[in-house]
């Protein structure tokens, strides 16, 4: 097989051509025919959880009088969403209407010399796949499998690929976003912050945002308790290198020289406990290792900070005391996307033992504990026991990590003389992995090298641009899926099922799971053949039914117990080797890292670059909604932030189109337009992340904006669970257009 | 109405959510955000406004209308009666805030304040689904409404006030 990487152009010209050879006949009766066996067309209303992002907030998806889809409102029982759904998700109709959407399955074939995909019916696909994926596990063993999953449908592919032998089950949310958080936590208070946040923000009297720009990133229950402290009066502390829409609303902006925020943790630290502002009983009573901590940041001062941080030392004191006076109702928030700068981890620790002097974990207006379902499962063989692990081929690596590593699955696919296992099969669901790993041409020379690609999607992203076959999802509007639980306040649980039956031919994920379960003769690990019938045993098992969801959507249990927080004195015990708050960490210790954070300096931009920071618009979610309808009417391309003084230098005027060439002389794909604004500093750019796609076939997308995926070729690896921390690049502009490829 | 710039983060969720409901075609809205930017690095202040029709006490679009498809319904608001406009745009040149949009169908539209839904006794789409709730709604006249309270106790101001149309969308500050 030669180099995939040529085959954009070409499969791009397979598809488009296909389409408008289409059987158009064919595809009509068969929307006939299933016309009439949908049973839900003639309900008004009927639940859903949205999957535009990962929040996923429960409402209702409502018909107009034709019948047709008129609009997407949230569940006012909804703890996500507490009946209001953000942009994204009430612009979740434009997913479902989107002409662009993957509407058959397609395989890559070679027609006169040249390869194409060519549309195939779903026996042939899945037949295909099911005999490719037998084929390369007998001669590597069925461990050489890969999922990369991010949203619903993932679960069912993992019960295909355990059931298949392979534990290779891998989230690019945990490598590429909040794995640090979530190390950090658990080897400081034994859990993890996990999703929603349980941050306390509605009771908060002092909300630190550290880099996270809510409100830009619409993580909607938390914009929502943000809104709610500002009523309140709470003290918004933000530290942003950018003037971010939180840095607006809050008290104390700190415009920090970025890659400096651990100096400044530091200072916070040493500001707290110098001058007593800690909540002493608490630390007494729940914390171990204070005093190596006070020892350790003795002499990292705000003074000290200042030379390192550009904040000046009377408003780090100043801040420091804000969040004393608000203890225990303060949240350093810990923050999603932490994948900077290589010490992450320790960056994470450092917020965590922030918190943890703050008496803020367990306590109301800090982190409370939150509370959640467990669904019970059918009774299913257990899965075979796979003889190794991506772990053997990185045997010191990452130890901490206690997850898949997305980045670790690609790297271990490239041949490699050192490591005695390659992967040879990705099934990639639902996760455009070329925008979401950084390092493309690392990621692309792992797949020339796979055997066997499969990619599960609603749209044709880039990612299907390298696949052998491409299976179409329908949208979550047309499709039953797992029930929702999560952790929140209250124990609940969602429905989504479908108000419309699946447009072109496109299918559930666990339909398709299961068809190719039966191939692999797995069928057993999926006992019920409708999915509507395993949610109706498992909602019966916990005290409801699928027609009293159908009716209500989302139902809350009560909390077992009165523990939402800690009771006064409460002898707690925490999942830590000390079963303290470990303000020393000593799981961190015996893996030979540092015991406590330590604060290292960063590679800074040469002359004439500028480091590339990258962040979220509240009406997308990463590169996935740049296509929606509804969405791209709101904002089409993203832009590069400059500011006045830089632009000056380089004789830049707003709206002009530049490209992008960071430190390894890599040019941005497309022009950017240029939005010279005061809300950035001037060592460093910004531009919105899920721009800049390169497939035709996302005809509202193509070409319109810069990727900053595309510009990541550095990537900082947290030694600690292999996070990969993308903030250590640096651009400059290219002003000539010499080769407008727009 | 009253909008509170503190609160606003302007996602456009209001723009989105009005589309939507109102079957504004992909293109156009009745609504939109407005960013303001002041000062320089990092002396820096920022006000997010969401903008639609006022529902000006003294319309202009209401009296250059030819046709009186522009006109007063319940409650002072602003409304467009589409079989009665003829397109000709007059009230789109008079409008100071620049809030009607001439529909491909060929009438001239802009915001109803969700007429249908307040006759339900429902807010207006934007108002329901702002996650920051930084939207009050209701009846200027009752002193209860939440719109009247909140005017009662924050500060607030009206948008180009100088062109003497007497508007009704107040932003807090």
């Amino acid at each position: 097989m030669g180099s995939r990487r040529d085959f954009i152009k070409i499969s791009a010209v397979g598809v488009g051509g296909l389409a408008v050879g289409l059987p158009m006949a064919r595809s009509l009766a068969y929307q006939a025919v299933e016309a009439d066996s949908f049973p839900y067309a003639e309900m008004m209303r009927t639940p859903t959880y949205c999957e535009v992002c990962f929040w996923k907030c429960a409402g209702w998806i409502h018909k107009n009088d034709k019948g047709e889809l008129w609009k997407i409102t949230g569940n006012d029982h909804d703890l996500h969403s507490n009946g209001r759904f953000c942009p994204r998700g009430t612009g979740g109709v434009g997913m479902y209407h989107d002409e662009d959407r993957l509407k058959r399955p397609l395989m890559r074939k070679t027609v006169n010399g040249k390869q194409v995909f060519e549309e195939v019916a779903w026996d042939e696909a899945l037949d295909f796949i099911a005999r490719r994926m037998k084929e390369i596990a007998s001669v590597h063993g069925p461990e050489c499998t890969a999922l990369f999953t991010h949203g619903s449908g993932g679960k069912y592919f993992g019960t295909l690929l355990r059931a298949f032998g392979s534990p290779h089950i891998a989230a690019p949310s945990y490598a590429q976003c909040r794995g640090p958080r979530e190390v950090a936590f658990q080897n400081t208070f034994g859990e993890g912050v996990g999703s929603p946040e349980r941050t306390d923000i509605r009771d908060t009297r002092c909300l630190v945002l550290i880099g996270s720009h809510l409100g830009e990133n619409m993580h909607n229950g938390q914009i929502q308790e943000m809104s709610d402290a500002i009523d309140k009066g709470a003290t918004i502390i933000t530290v942003d290198p950018r003037y971010s829409t939180a840095a607006s609303k809050s008290k104390y902006w700190l415009p920090i020289k970025p890659a400096t925020d651990l100096a400044l943790l530091l200072a916070w630290i040493n500001v707290i406990i110098e001058e007593e502002l800690y909540d002493r009983d608490y630390v007494e009573r729940y914390t171990y290792g204070f005093e190596q901590l006070k020892n350790h940041v003795a002499t990292m001062t705000p003074q000290w900070a200042y030379g390192i941080t550009t904040i000046k030392p009377e408003v780090i004191r100043e801040t420091a005391r804000a969040m004393g006076h608000a203890s225990p109702a303060v949240i350093v928030h810990p923050g999603r996307h932490v994948t900077w700068y290589g010490d992450d981890t320790q960056r994470l620790r450092a917020v965590a033992i922030l918190n943890a002097l703050l008496g803020s974990w367990g306590r109301r207006g800090g982190f409370y504990r939150p509370e959640t379902v467990t669904v019970p499962e059918p009774t299913t063989p257990e899965y075979p026991t796979p003889s190794r692990s991506w772990r053997t081929e990185f045997p010191d690596l990452y130890r901490l990590s206690d997850t898949v590593l997305a980045n670790g699955v690609c790297d271990a696919t490239i041949p490699d003389p050192s490591r005695g296992c390659n992967f040879k099969t990705w099934i990639v669901n639902g996760t455009n992995l070329i925008e979401t790993l950084p390092n493309q041409e690392n990621t692309i020379k792992a797949i020339e090298s796979l055997e066997l690609m499969v990619v599960i999607d609603t749209m044709p992203m880039e990612i299907t641009g390298y696949a052998d076959v491409i299976l179409p999802e329908c949208t979550y509007l047309e499709r039953f899926d797992e029930i929702r639980v999560s952790l929140h306040r209250e124990p609940q649980i969602a429905l989504r099922m479908p108000a419309f039956k699946p447009k072109y031919d496109s299918k559930p994920g666990y339909w398709m799971a299961r068809e190719l379960s039966k191939r692999l003769g797995l069928e057993a690990y999926f006992p019920y053949e409708k999915q509507e019938d395993l949610l109706d045993w498992q909602l019966k098992e916990l005290g409801s039914s699928l027609e009293e969801m159908m009716r209500i959507g989302v139902k809350t249990f009560k909390r077992p117990y009165d523990d939402l927080y800690f009771a006064p004195d409460e002898e707690v015990e925490f999942w830590t080797n000390t079963g303290k708050i470990e303000l020393y960490a000593t799981a961190f210790e015996m893996e030979g890292f540092d015991p406590l954070p330590v604060y290292t300096p960063h590679e800074e931009p040469p002359a004439g670059y500028y480091r590339l920071n990258y962040g979220r618009a509240p009406m997308h979610t990463f590169s996935r909604t740049a296509n929606n309808p509804n969405l791209t009417d709101l904002m089409d391309e993203n832009s590069v932030w400059i500011n006045p003084k830089v632009a000056w230098e380089w004789g830049l005027v707003n709206d002009q189109y530049i490209h992008l060439r960071n430190q390894d002389g890599k040019r941005s794909e497309f022009p950017i337009r240029v939005r010279i604004t005061e809300r950035i500093r001037w060592d460093s750019v910004y531009m919105v992340h899920g721009f800049g796609h390169d497939r035709k076939q996302l005809t509202r997308s193509y070409g319109r904006g810069a990727s900053d995926t595309n510009l990541i070729t550095k990537v900082l690896v947290d030694p600690l669970m292999g996070g990969t921390g993308m903030r250590g690049n640096f651009v400059t502009f290219i002003t000539e257009l010499e080769e407008d490829k727009s | 109405m009253a909008i509170d710039t503190l609160k606003c983060v302007g996602c456009g969720d209001c723009v989105v959510a009005c589309q939507t409901e109102n079957e504004v075609p992909i293109g156009f809205c009745r609504d939109w955000v407005v960013e303001v930017t002041d000062g320089t690095y990092p002396q820096l202040e920022i006000e997010i406004r969401s903008e639609r029709c006022n529902h000006c006490e003294n319309s202009p679009c209401v009296r250059c209308c030819p046709t009186g498809a522009s006109h007063y319904a319940e409650g002072g608001i602003v409304l467009v009666t589409q079989n009665k406009c003829i397109g000709c745009g007059a009230c789109i040149a008079s409008c100071p805030y620049d809030a009607r949009y001439s529909h491909p169908k060929g009438y001239v539209d802009k915001c109803t304040f969700c007429i249908h839904r307040v006759k339900k006794g429902l807010d207006p789409a934007c108002v329901a689904v702002c996650p920051t709730r930084c939207m009050y709604f209701g009846d200027l006249d009752d002193p209860k409404s939440p719109v009247s309270m909140v005017l009662k106790n924050r500060k607030y101001k009206t948008l180009i006030p100088e062109a003497g149309t007497k508007p009704h969308l107040y932003f807090l500050i």
